[in-house]
């Protein structure tokens, strides 16, 4: 395997209001290898985006607070960086494609500025270069040269998202953060747009976080995959582990919760039950356990521990403790 | 988010109607500069009630000997050029400038949620006469428009009352129209026309309750509008006219003697700022318990 | 952009015939009668018909609104003042520039001061440079803008002796006029710039500029205001419909001779015909300004230059199909 070259440890966030304290990441753990893309699959509210902007360090400004935790990029904590620092790094080696094309573009520059804007940021101010360079990113994705000069209201969902990844892929990142890229988009440009991702990551070597709550795209275009509930990761592993061997009771779900096309057994859709957790107040103990069909008293009262069920596979539930002892 | 109440299909509408005011109540007791507004406008309206029991003074008491005194424990607002008590005059002042507050804006926003209405709800050339003329009178900016309306219509308090509705009737239809427009299209309005709901009942039973909300909110904020236009279309002697204790009216008696007794200008000023003001606070809470979306 | 301000330029037309038929019905159906106010009380009753006829005000109604509109619209002449016999014309245009100069500084001083002061407050959302100038605005528009124009007067001229109480000169004499008339314009902008800044700094495109590794200033002033800016443009309106009407107040306190001033005289003296004229000369000015305003959105917002465009070439679509 690869060198290790990000690497998140027991990371916390919270969001402060006046009104509420949201516990959005709750002691997440990840590591990323050089060139591999991670599938990071929750349902909404999970935490997902959240864990994206704080490995860019972009948390919503007075709310968002990081209560523990390091992120170890290329050997420094980024949390020891200084803004400046840190702004060098941000569009340049991480880079985040955002969830809703529609809303990500600056509705009064044109989309050939917005390219632009971020190369001559970290170029060192040479503009002629940091347009040519725009144009070329253009055409990489597919963007003929001369729509340089129109409004993101002039795209479409698809050709916006283009956009965007071209804003992303521009200074050749090193980190990929996608959120959700293609949710937002018809399933006939889902497909177009992943393909392009995937093509552009390998042509670069660029390792990619991929935010989804789709199984289908993670199968699509994962090395590895991370199971979040409720702020927390509840098993990861390769995808093989993940897609065919599943440890935690929340993962079956999700499967089970998928429309199969094979008609054997009933072919009834297994939804999860319940809601998720309400983030300003979670369960006391597994914080899945009022939705999980196999929840036992200790369920309700202790935290599971991590348990390495295969080399790499990891899950958090007491079901596997039990099971190992 | 407010916990959801789960409300069985049977015992529909009413329930889920209440809540939501309820919830509005709630999130609205939750600003405190909304509970100050509130608290103050109140006081106002029980002020303007009780204003024959309140006054320390016989309002209209000429009483010359006592004449220009500035605030002092007897008259804690002084008295005018004639002797009268300024906090008497205050008070029962409130009557009139809350009246004319309230009853214009009322008027205005009637008629002009009657023309949006049938401009939103009959498009067409009903829509662009309506507009048409709604982009005439606001070419006029209002004060110009009240005053050449005080011209036409005369001054005193029940013509000073329907000049100031004129100048709300446009902006009301707009609001109307526009929201009328923008939920027209909306599934439950077809439904209504679907089970042969006549135009006129979908507009009342339908459109306007939903339409409500903006509209209460920007009456809030023309109320404390009009009352100050009243004061300036007083002032400039084609409102409210003296020796009634309008506020606006009170100014303008006072402008004269602006250099030696200023308490006469001061007051009656202060009573309108903190009157709109509170409406202000009050509206602005209104607005973000209306749509708590709009919250940050 | 050429063709769209003849095409704005064009729709302003209906919008002053409008404006012109709604006061002169209204000004027509004043109780009345403009031959007493010209001659008084005293004179003979032959004197009084004599007149009536001379001046057409045995027309019927359509005749004199449209000799009126001819009048006006082709020989550009608003008629005479009952009271002097002096053209109107002359009278206002005299007085416009003053009203121009009070209108025109206090939108500037509205606008140079309050969209910062918006601005800082929402970027330093919750601290004292957020609730102290908001609390200042609350109370700027809750007060009657003649009421200040007096209280300033008080402090400035009567106790201090600073300025001016009144009258015209130089720039001293502007100086409580301006801010007078600006204040409530400072105070509303800079609440609605705070707030639709708050709105757009939430968006995604501001937080994607972050992502891009952009100084928070870069993305204050470069992503944020101008995004900020659309709304405000259009609050602009409301902002100097106020500012106009609440010029004539101003004008009285301050004893500037505006049109806003004659208008007021005007009415206090049943002289209709310059009210006419006054309101007139107003509708036109503010309309043309409001056209100014939009020509401004259109510039800033691509969106809204885009429709022309593309209504344009949408209907020579449909044409060619």
């Amino acid at each position: 395997m690869s060198e290790k070259f990000l690497s998140v440890k027991n990371l916390h966030v919270h969001y402060v209001t006046s009104d509420a304290d949201v516990s959005a990441v709750n002691g997440i753990s990840l590591d990323l290898y050089k060139g591999r893309t991670l599938g990071l699959v929750g349902e909404t509210g999970a935490g997902k985006t959240t864990v994206a902007r704080t490995i860019l360090g972009i948390l919503p400004k007075p709310a968002g607070r990081i209560t523990d935790g390091e992120v170890i990029f290329e050997g420094q904590d980024i949390y020891k960086l200084t803004e400046p620092q840190m702004q060098k790094i941000r569009g340049s080696k991480i880079t985040m494609i955002f969830q809703d094309p529609m809303t990500a573009l600056n509705p009064v520059m044109t989309v050939g500025d917005q390219i632009a804007e971020v190369v001559e940021l970290h170029n060192g101010g040479d503009r002629a270069a940091a347009k040519k360079r725009a144009v070329e990113m253009l055409e990489t994705v597919g963007i003929p040269a001369e729509r340089y000069v129109e409004y993101p209201h002039q795209f479409s969902g698809g050709m916006k998202q283009r956009v965007v990844i071209a804003i992303a892929l521009a200074c050749n990142p090193t980190l990929l953060l996608a959120d959700e890229p293609t949710t937002a988009l018809d399933v006939t440009i889902q497909a177009q747009v992943l393909e392009l991702m995937k093509k552009l990551n390998s042509e670069n070597d660029t390792s990619m976080i991929l935010i989804t709550h789709d199984l289908g795209v993670v199968a699509e275009m994962c090395d590895d995959v991370a199971i979040m509930y409720a702020g927390q990761i509840v098993e990861k592993g390769s995808l093989e582990d993940i897609f065919d061997h599943p440890q935690h009771p929340y993962t079956e779900g999700l499967f089970g919760a998928l429309p199969s096309m094979k008609d054997d057994e009933d072919d009834r859709l297994k939804p999860i039950a319940g809601m998720p957790p309400d983030p300003t107040d979670l369960p006391s103990g597994c914080y899945f356990h009022p939705r999980c069909p196999y929840a036992t008293e200790q369920c309700s009262k202790e935290a599971p521990c991590v348990n390495e069920v295969a080399p790499g596979h990891l899950v958090q539930c007491h079901l596997r403790t039990r099971r190992e002892a | 988010m407010a916990k959801v109440k789960t409300v069985t299909i049977d015992g529909h509408e009413v329930i889920r109607r209440q809540s939501q005011l309820v919830a509005v109540w709630r999130r609205l007791l939750m600003s405190p500069s909304a509970v100050i507004g509130m608290v103050v406008f109140g006081l106002l309206v029980l002020v303007a009630i009780l204003a024959p029991v309140i006054a320390p003074y016989e309002y209209a008491k000429i009483d010359i000997l006592n004449a220009n005194q500035g605030p002092s424990l007897q008259h804690i607002c002084g008295t005018d050029n004639v002797g009268r008590d300024i906090f008497s005059r205050l008070i029962i002042g409130a009557r009139y400038s809350l009246t004319l507050g309230l009853c214009s804006t009322l008027l205005g926003t009637i008629i002009g949620m009657f023309f949006g209405a049938l401009a939103g709800y009959f498009g067409g050339t009903v829509d662009e006469i309506i507009m048409r003329a709604t982009d005439i009178i606001q070419s006029i900016p209002g004060m110009v428009l009240n005053v050449a309306m005080a011209c036409v219509i005369g001054t005193g308090f029940w013509q000073c009352i329907l000049v100031l509705s004129i100048g709300g009737i446009s902006g009301a239809a707009r609001m109307l129209r526009a929201q009328i427009l923008s939920i027209r299209d909306m599934e439950y309005i077809e439904a209504a026309a679907v089970t042969n709901c006549s135009p006129g009942k979908t507009i009342l039973k339908h459109l306007i309750p939903n339409a409500f909300s903006a509209q209460i909110v920007g009456m809030t904020m023309s109320i404390g509008g009009n009352i100050m236009a009243a004061a300036s279309l007083a002032y400039l002697g084609l409102g409210v006219a003296p020796p009634t204790p309008e506020w606006g009216a009170m100014l303008s008696e006072g402008r004269d003697y602006l250099a030696k007794y200023p308490w006469m200008c001061i007051f009656p000023g202060v009573m309108i700022m903190i009157t709109v003001l509170s409406l202000n606070l009050f509206g602005d809470g209104l607005r973000d318990a209306l749509d708590p979306k709009q919250k940050k | 952009m050429g063709k769209y301000i003849a095409k704005r330029l064009l729709m302003l037309i209906p919008v002053i015939l409008g404006v012109t038929i709604l006061i002169f019905t209204l000004m027509y159906f004043v109780p009345g009668d403009p031959a007493t106010a010209i001659l008084g009380s005293s004179a003979e009753p032959w004197e009084y018909e004599a007149l009536r006829e001379k001046m057409g005000l045995n027309d019927p109604y359509i005749v004199q609104l449209l000799r009126y509109m001819k009048q006006v619209f082709i020989e550009f002449n608003l008629g005479n003042s009952y009271l002097t016999g002096v053209s109107i014309t002359t009278e206002i245009m005299g007085r416009l520039p003053r009203t121009l100069i009070l209108g025109i500084f206090s939108v500037l001083v509205s606008v140079g001061v309050g969209i910062p002061l918006g601005v800082n407050a929402a970027v330093h959302q919750g601290k004292t440079g957020d609730w102290l100038p908001m609390t200042i605005a609350l109370f700027g528009i809750s007060m009657p803008g003649f009421w200040l124009a007096l209280m300033l007067v008080l402090v400035f001229s009567i106790r201090l002796g600073w300025l001016p109480p009144y009258g015209m000169g130089g720039i001293q004499y502007w100086i409580l006029p301006v801010l007078s008339g600006s204040f409530h314009g400072i105070a509303n902008l800079a609440r609605q710039t705070r707030s639709s800044m708050l709105e757009v700094l939430s968006s995604d495109y501001v937080t994607m500029a972050r992502a891009k590794g952009m100084p928070e200033r870069t993305v204050i002033y470069r992503h944020a205001l101008p995004n900020a800016l659309i709304p405000i443009i259009t609050i602009l309106g409301t902002t100097l419909a106020r500012i106009f009407g609440t010029g004539m107040l101003t004008e009285t306190i301050f004893s500037i001779p505006g049109v806003g001033y004659y208008m007021v005289k005007s009415v206090n003296n049943r002289d209709y015909p310059a009210v006419q004229g006054s309101v007139l000369i107003i509708a036109v000015v503010f309309s043309v300004i409001m056209l100014l305003t939009d020509l401004v959105m259109a510039a800033v917002d691509p969106r809204i230059k885009a429709q022309f465009a593309s209504r344009g070439k949408s209907k020579k679509k449909k044409e060619a199909a």
